[in-house]
């Protein structure tokens, strides 16, 4: 509470400054606000900063409300320093830190009536902000396509805690009720919005429309934060209701294990930047959805882990791209390359970040993809298969990749915009690659002990 | 002259509808019914500008009445003369239904609104429905009667948003819109009065805000909304339609969750499947037409750009569809 009360002042506050001012107000106070949130950080148990009627935070919680601050003013950082964002904007500040508000109390509530709305009002200010700085008409569709299915899939869940509210007279999240058997359309129901949202295969198709759609800031955000709401809705329900491994979390994984080769595959394949790094997303969440469905600690571990390095590598790719686009005024990857000669510090941040997407130690992602894979591997050994075609093809994109961009064939006219990257344009990424070394220090914080 | 002749028999509408709901027989319900209709008729022949147009549009919807008015009556005197209670309530049935524009029996809604003044579109579209609603039997000693209603009302709440999505004109668009809503109402009356009490207050709230910000910009078609509407209005008129989006936590999230809430305590799966099911088609329409609405490449006034009075108006609507959702929940 202290937190959403020291951010409703904050903001008052900021009102009152200048126009110019108040981007660099409004990202100080991001800042502030994450080391605020770290008070929340107190390993397995609840928290006792945070305790209240409303709100109750785990380290589960904490860990997502401190990613949520940290991503919201990374986005602001890098939308101040493009060109490409036109209008007012200061809109962009209040919608960005209203989507901050919302997020934070998503993860810190009580109720599961109250978590759907917040889960369903984050929707808009993400829509507004394609809506306002998407570049082209196809936006309305992707919105539209974002809506229906992250709304769509959450019906079930409206259905579950109205049932909740009916019959038990509660939607109290932090009731743990026995194991019960219940059956594969009950947990469909419960988890369904959730794999939409983060997104799993086969309804991931949502989040590349959305991604080639948004703005730099708003890919960040989805990318950053918004998709971890599906890990942290999952986490909650296996929670609530004592989910333990079933059918239908043997198939989900399955599913997954699918979607990670095909998000792979589907990387090989792409010519648009943002494209890639979308279904890339999807293969990495699918090592969530693993380690969550495994239904371990190990596989806890692992999904959050990688719940978090993704919340920060995947809006670092997503920097560089805005910055490297921006450049050329396009996303093709081949045109790009002109970017990365005119401006060599790039290739070399390119290179780290892919190297950290593909989980090249010491980045942490490697860390939660062995323990996702010793999860899965642990029900039926076979699945290793699969998984080491995700790791060949995963490698083969990655290498694609930088070698687009870093190709040296010399052309008689370089076609770019400027030919300088500042340090002002790239505080954002430094910002994001401090936190993977803290998570990469403290990466069995999520252990239950 | 003609303003006070409109507001004149619109009250004189107003009174018999207020009337009918404390009528116990079904035959005074009906004579305040065709009085409030019959009210309307002036009402909605005034134009300040008259054309060949506004006739179309009321001797349709004359008609129509009419011709409901006709099979309630008959299916009345049915009962009284010879107890044939299963053709009586079956001609009622079909009156009603005819009356409030229910799908099958929808043709007339959208080709009546397009010829009529806003006015006219929010008192037939909101204002007339919802007493209309109030009235009618419920047909429970007639059960197929009464399932035939009920899947009429579904059918509209499905139908609906999706003749929305191929509207036009604006006023086709607020047509089909509300016979969606009317779908909902009659579905909100299988569970109490009280919920089509406090329902038609909120669709009638909601709809006058809305109805006026179109009236004001004069708007005609859906593809120029944008730049139509006043820009002074813009931000009141992204919150309805994000309330009518179904998104919490705005106001029509919070009726549709006690319709839902409902629904589960009865069992009710169609009803549940059918709000689901419309309010996901409702979702994409109005993301579809906030769209043409902010996307305008006119530069106007923004927000608090307007009159004292329009100010007052656009901050009323969004606190109306902002908040009140939280205090429905609350008061229910």
């Amino acid at each position: 509470m202290g937190l959403l009360i020291l951010m409703a002042l904050n903001c008052f506050c900021v009102m009152f400054l200048n126009k110019k001012d108040q981007t660099v107000a409004v990202v100080n106070c991001f800042g502030m606000w994450s080391a605020f949130s770290l008070m929340y950080w107190g390993g397995s148990g609840v928290s006792r900063e945070s305790l209240s009627e409303l709100f109750c935070v785990d380290i589960y919680s904490s860990s997502m409300i401190s990613l949520s601050l940290w991503i919201c003013g990374i986005s602001i950082l890098v939308s101040s320093c493009m060109i490409n964002l036109r209008g007012v904007f200061n809109t962009y500040l209040v919608l960005v830190t209203l989507l901050c508000f919302l997020l934070v109390q998503c993860f810190m509530v009580n109720t599961l009536a109250m978590f759907y709305v917040l889960f369903e009002s984050t929707l808009i200010p993400l829509a507004s902000i394609i809506g306002i700085w998407g570049g082209q008409i196809e936006r309305v569709p992707s919105i539209q396509y974002m809506a229906a299915y992250t709304v769509g899939g959450s019906f079930p869940l409206l259905l579950i805690f109205i049932t909740m509210e009916v019959h038990a007279g509660s939607s109290f999240m932090w009731f743990i009720s026995m194991k019960t058997s219940l059956n594969w359309m009950f947990w469909g129901g419960c988890f369904l919005g959730f794999l939409i949202k983060l997104p799993a295969f086969p309804f991931h198709s949502w989040l590349p429309k959305a991604h080639v759609q948004a703005p730099v800031g708003g890919s960040v955000i989805l990318a950053g934060i918004l998709l971890k709401l599906g890990g942290y809705g999952i986490t909650r329900m296996m929670m609530l209701f004592s989910y333990t491994l079933e059918s239908f979390g043997i198939l989900v994984m399955s599913f997954s294990i699918v979607g990670s080769v095909y998000g792979a595959f589907m990387c090989l394949r792409q010519s648009d930047i943002k494209k890639l790094i979308a279904y890339s997303s999807v293969s990495h969440m699918a090592f969530s959805i693993m380690g969550l469905f495994s239904c371990t600690e190990v596989g806890m571990v692992g999904a959050y882990i990688m719940l978090v390095s993704h919340g920060f590598i995947s809006p670092g790719l997503f920097v560089l791209s805005g910055i490297n686009s921006e450049m050329v005024h396009s996303r093709k990857i081949k045109v790009m390359s002109d970017g990365v000669r005119a401006a060599p510090s790039l290739g070399f941040f390119w290179l780290v970040m892919i190297m950290a997407n593909l989980g090249v130690p010491p980045c942490p992602v490697i860390i939660s993809e062995v323990l996702s894979v010793v999860c899965v591997i642990a029900l039926y050994p076979w699945v290793f298969v699969l998984l080491l075609m995700y790791f060949i093809l995963s490698g083969a994109y990655s290498f694609s990749l930088y070698c687009q961009l870093t190709r040296t064939k010399k052309k008689i006219k370089m076609k770019v915009f400027f030919n300088e990257v500042t340090l002002k344009d790239m505080s954002a990424l430094y910002f994001l690659f401090y936190p993977l070394a803290e998570v990469l220090f403290k990466w069995d914080l999520w252990a239950m002990m | 002259m003609q303003m006070l002749s409109m507001i004149v028999f619109l009250v004189m509408s107003l009174m018999a509808s207020i009337a009918m709901l404390f009528m116990s027989s079904i035959f005074w319900v009906w004579v305040m019914t065709d009085v409030g209709t019959l009210f309307l008729i002036p009402f909605l022949s005034a134009e300040t500008r008259p054309k060949k147009s506004w006739f179309t549009g009321v001797a349709t919807y004359f008609v129509v009445q009419f011709f409901g008015s006709v099979m309630i009556l008959g299916g009345i005197i049915l009962d009284w003369a010879i107890q044939a209670t299963d053709c009586s309530s079956a001609m009622m049935c079909f009156g009603f239904a005819l009356k409030l524009g229910m799908v099958p029996l929808h043709f007339w809604v959208s080709r009546s609104f397009v010829y009529f003044h806003y006015g006219g579109i929010f008192i037939v579209g909101a204002g007339q429905k919802v007493f209309v609603v109030a009235c009618v039997p419920l047909f429970s000693d007639v059960p197929l009667c009464a399932y035939a209603y009920y899947l009429m009302a579904v059918g509209s709440m499905i139908y609906g948003p999706i003749a929305m999505f191929n509207a036009i004109a604006v006023k086709s668009f607020l047509a089909y819109s509300s016979v969606t809503h009317t779908g909902f109402l009659v579905i909100g009356s299988f569970f109490g009065l009280h919920i089509v009490y406090a329902y038609s207050f909120i669709y009638c709230v909601s709809m006058a805000f809305l109805v006026f910000m179109l009236w004001s910009g004069d708007c005609k078609f859906m593809k120029n909304l944008g730049s139509e509407l006043p820009g002074y209005y813009k931000t009141g008129f992204v919150c309805i339609a994000m309330s009518f989006s179904g998104f919490p936590p705005f106001l029509d999230f919070c009726t549709k969750f006690v319709i839902i809430q409902l629904s589960m305590e009865q069992n009710s799966t169609i009803t549940i499947t059918a709000v689901l099911t419309s309010s996901l088609i409702n979702l994409i329409v109005w993301v579809w037409v906030l769209f043409i609405v902010t996307s305008s490449e006119v530069k106007e006034p923004g927000f608090l750009s307007g009159t004292t009075g329009q100010n007052v108006l656009n901050m009323s609507c969004i606190i109306w569809n902002l908040f009140m959702g939280a205090g429905f929940s609350m008061l229910y």
